[in-house]
């Protein structure tokens, strides 16, 4: 008894290494190449990026999304 | 020489299992010490206990099978059950012959009450097994044979009504780590435990020369093993989620069930079978404490009950006619207070 | 109908959750409390269990569940700004992530796994929690509303109004424009900890002079519509280690270590924040009252826990009344996406009033078992008794820790889960400190008042019930009260009615019968670094732990001397 769960608890310590792993390989991937990609595109045809646009907006601008319905609030957007 | 207890729990000295340190403190308090959890993180919640009783809910034709002794922690499981988590019961009493009527009568108002479906199983199968612990001098526990045969016993009724969950009404005290949890359990691995199970293991080992009792299972273990086989169902105590005592529960089953504290149990406050009087005597005699000394020691550890109202409850000075009455047909005579 | 919602708030920073019931708050607690953890952030399991049971239901008999925040959107702001700060926020954007994608995204799959719950679930905006929170508990029939935090969704301040059951947010200010990331980066740069030291940062500000204010106001310029920017070369928000960049060190001067000296020039840089606080704020909210002509106003985000600045919106916004909800920050989003969710959503009708005593209570019999069982001597005594003995041991100088009833809601003891002591002591500050706070000298204790009495104390004019005001005390009275007042003459007053809290009202009033002064000094039951105590186990620690002189939980009353 004592051995298997020391195995399981072994393969549990591995599945979390490896989905660390993973999950460390592919945001890295997401974040220089995809966001990177994004941004150029950005760039390219926006001309700005939302931290360099600031200065030229309005400080207050109308609420949006703030809907007191019960269908726009059972959702998460 | 008066056996020394701890100063902290109601545990005695009992070489070389419990032991005393320079404070007075026993082993197991000490440890309890250092592997106090941080507050709050480990507990058991009661959204754990909905979360498995909702996996289960209508999906048989009962929900659960409770396990009803008519004691204040099982009705109170009972009550929970229905009432607050309105699950579709199968009530179930086992009776080895020396159930209390009160206890009978507790249950009776409970699941009428509740409008339950209601179980009683009544047997004399034991009956020359406890002889036999008697007769032969045996350190084993009568209750812990009991809890192999009623815990067989309530494994068999859930895989004939094919109910996935058995409540019991264990309370904190009674919690071990063990993956199977009885009220009466014997963990060999703890201390407090060792020189019982392995004493009602011996016990058990001997009988395999009874054909009446040749398959009558080793241990709790090998209960659960073979349920576990036939059909899988969790056991569980709504006690272990919830964060309220007796003080709390006693007065909503008084006066929503008709619950009654019956005038004689051991230990004060509670509602045990007529049986129990012997097996606390037995214990008492072989080592100096009982099952109900560990779990009142959880308690105290848990905060849940202090010392003195332990050792209050505790208190044993059984009337060796008492003890004879229920013992006679057993066919086993205790010394009266002389010794004869 | 449909009326038992539960509020939840978390994944940030102060977890909580909140129950309500045909439109009556029933419990709500901060998950902190129960795991011993100051700001705990996860999954409030452990204080929505405890809002079940108050509730005495379980979570089958909820009709819905009310998240504070809209996660899509949020998530949509996260990555942009880490797309802003492209390529040198990956490490923030790695950490960030594993923790969306474990189970922010999901909550109705998390709540069906961690509960079984299979209901509603309703997301409510980030800044219309905040406002509902304030709005709907206020007792104004009808009012203006003004949320400022760090940031919601995209939200960092927004304008609207309520009446009766309705709730508009009528404007909005956007990251990175944030008030609350201001304060919480100067607070960073002062070598305090965010989410944390806000409060010291206020407290220090009264030591120092605003000799860096207009600098300041050049790097938050405001705008011609009455709002504010915050210049981004001065500031980095994208999580990866500083809140300010290396061009405001070069401005301000080197940052300082945490736990380093405090000079001058940091107390100055704290009242200077603390002054463009109060600017920015006033502006806000004198434009707010210009506009709707509202009477009243309601306050909340994370910024309304500054309690000078709100007494100054109080004074010169325009507004007669003000409400600061206790749990104004984001442990109150619980409460305010539940009160939408019943009051907008279902209808039900407000509550008169809002008591801040929602947590956990604790039983007679389970306080005697506590004390039995760490081995005190106690007694057991009439609430007329304890009032007596607590009152005399604090008039003679004693500390007192007070634990009674249900636990308070929000950041502030209010007489459930206090320490007490003498305001008139010249030394009490001291003594508290070293028997039980250990706080920074600087810090100031808070007064608890008579409601009756409060105007002949301080310069007051209606309720401060959740010390979140912070009047000047009387000139002639500051002899009276060196224990509480602030070197700016200030206290973070809190008065103290029958009706809300009986028992700390006898106790003050039984105080001041014996010294003509009916305030004591009141501060949060913990330990520096502790969240304040829930169960009495706690308090029973903190006593035995610390050098507090007597401890008065519910009935039962300890000395120190005695044990």
């Amino acid at each position: 008894m004592g051995i298997k769960a020391a195995l399981a608890r072994a393969a549990q310590r591995s599945a979390d290494v490896m989905r660390s792993a993973l999950l460390s390989a592919g945001l890295f991937v997401v974040y220089f190449l995809g966001m990177g990609l994004t941004r150029a595109l950005a760039v390219l045809f926006g001309g700005r990026t939302r931290a360099s646009s600031f200065r030229e907006d309005p400080a207050w601008r109308p609420a949006e999304g703030y809907d007191s319905d019960e269908e726009s609030c059972l959702r998460q957007s | 020489m008066e056996t020394r207890l701890c100063g902290r729990c109601v545990l005695p000295e009992s070489a070389p299992d419990i032991h005393l340190d320079s404070q007075g403190v026993c082993n197991l308090c000490r440890d309890h010490e250092k592997r106090r959890p941080e507050a709050g993180a480990s507990r058991l919640l009661e959204s754990d206990f909905t979360k498995i009783i909702e996996k289960h809910r209508g999906r048989h034709e009962f929900d659960c099978l409770v396990m009803c002794s008519g004691g204040k922690d099982s009705t109170a499981a009972l009550y929970y059950a229905k009432r607050r988590y309105k699950l579709n019961v199968l009530a179930f009493t086992f009776d080895h012959g020396f159930e209390t009527e009160e206890a009978l009568d507790n249950v009776r108002r409970a699941v009428e009450t509740l409008d339950a479906t209601f179980l009683t199983y009544r047997s004399t199968f034991m009956r020359d097994m406890f002889a036999r612990l008697l007769k032969s001098g045996s350190p084993a526990v009568i209750c812990h044979v009991c809890a192999i045969w009623y815990m067989g016993l309530t494994y068999r009724m859930a895989e004939r009504f094919d109910v996935p969950l058995i409540i019991a009404g264990w309370t904190k005290g009674q919690m071990t780590s063990q993956p199977v949890l009885t009220k009466c359990a014997c963990n060999l691995a703890a201390p407090e435990y060792a020189r019982m199970g392995r004493a009602t293991k011996d016990f058990l080992a001997g009988l395999k020369d009874d054909p009446k009792y040749k398959d009558f299972p080793g241990s709790i273990e090998e209960v659960v093993a073979r349920a576990q086989k036939r059909h899988k169902s969790l056991v569980l105590s709504p006690h272990w989620f919830l964060p309220y005592s007796a003080d709390e529960y006693v007065p909503v089953i008084e006066k929503e069930l008709g619950w009654r504290q019956p005038r004689l149990s051991y230990p004060a406050k509670t509602t045990n079978c007529a049986l129990n009087f012997i097996s606390v005597q037995w214990a008492l005699k072989h080592y100096g404490y009982t099952h109900y000394h560990v779990e009142m020691s959880k308690l105290i550890r848990e905060g849940l009950l202090t010392r003195e109202e332990a050792l209050e409850q505790l208190r044993a000075d059984f009337d060796p006619e008492l003890l004879n009455r229920i013992a006679g047909p057993l066919g086993f005579r205790f010394p009266d207070r002389t010794g004869a | 109908m449909t009326s038992r919602v539960l509020g939840l708030s978390c994944h940030y920073h102060d977890s909580a959750a909140c129950l309500m019931e045909a439109g009556g708050i029933v419990a709500a607690a901060q998950e902190e409390r129960f795991l011993r953890r100051k700001n705990a952030s996860g999954f409030p399991l452990h204080a929505l269990n405890y809002c079940l049971q108050a509730g005495a239901i379980t979570v089958l008999d909820l009709d819905a569940v009310a998240f504070y925040e809209k996660p899509f959107l949020k998530l949509a702001r996260v990555l942009e700004s880490h797309l802003d700060s492209w390529p040198r926020s990956f490490g923030s954007f790695r950490r960030t992530m594993a923790h969306w994608l474990d189970d922010r995204l999901t909550l109705p799959l998390s709540l069906k796994s961690r509960l079984g719950f299979s209901g509603r679930t309703f997301f409510v905006k980030h800044h219309l929690a905040h406002a509902a929170s304030a709005f709907y508990p206020s007792g104004f029939e009808e009012a203006a509303v003004l949320t400022v935090d760090g940031v919601g969704e995209w939200a960092t301040v927004t304008r609207g109004h309520g009446a009766g059951n309705r709730l508009r947010i009528d404007s909005e200010m956007r990251f990175p424009s944030s008030l609350g990331l201001l304060y919480s980066a100067v607070t960073s740069y002062l070598g305090f900890e965010v989410h944390e030291g806000e409060g010291t940062v206020m407290g220090l500000a009264a030591y120092g002079s605003p000799v860096f204010l207009d600098r300041l106001r050049g790097i938050v310029p405001s705008t011609p519509d009455g709002g504010f920017m915050l210049d981004r070369g001065w500031f980095d928000f994208s999580g990866d280690g500083k809140m300010y960049t290396p061009r405001f060190v070069e401005a301000f001067g080197p940052e300082r270590v945490p736990g380093g000296p405090l000079g001058e020039r940091h107390c100055d840089m704290a009242a200077s924040l603390q002054s463009l606080t109060e600017e920015i704020l006033l502006r806000l909210t004198q434009g707010l009252r210009a506009q709707t002509k509202c009477e009243s106003l309601c306050l909340a985000g994370g910024v309304a826990l500054n309690c000078v600045a709100n007494q100054k919106i109080l004074d010169s916004s325009g507004f007669k009344k003000v409400f600061v909800q206790p749990a104004a920050g984001d442990a109150g989003g619980s409460l305010g996406a539940a009160a939408f969710v019943s009051h907008a959503l279902w209808g039900h009708p407000r509550p008169a009033r809002m008591s801040p005593y929602l947590g956990p209570d604790c039983s007679a019999s389970r306080i005697r078992r506590v004390l039995t069982n760490a081995g005190l001597d106690f007694r057991e005594l009439s609430e007329k008794e304890l009032c007596r003995e607590t009152a005399a041991r604090l008039a003679r100088g004693k500390v007192v820790g007070w634990m009674q009833g249900r636990m308070e809601f929000g950041p502030r003891a209010l007489g459930n889960r206090s320490i007490l002591g003498d305001p008139r002591h010249p030394r009490m500050k001291e003594i508290i400190n070293e028997r039980v706070k250990r706080r920074e000298e600087f810090r100031p204790y808070a007064p608890a008042v008579l409601a009756e009495a409060a105007r002949d104390f301080f310069e007051l004019e209606g309720d401060s019930p959740f010390m979140l005001f912070a009047p000047r005390i009387r000139e002639e009275k500051k002899s009276v009260l060196p224990a509480v007042a602030h070197p700016d003459g200030s206290a973070r007053v809190q008065t103290v009615r029958e009706a809300d809290n009986p028992r700390f009202h006898r106790l003050i009033a039984s105080f001041g019968e014996l010294t003509g002064v009916p305030v004591v000094v009141n501060t949060s039951f913990n330990r520096r670094g502790e969240p304040m105590v829930c169960a009495a186990e706690e308090a029973v620690a903190v006593f035995k732990e610390s050098r507090m002189d007597c401890l008065a939980v519910g009935d039962f009353f300890v000395e120190r001397d005695g044990n």
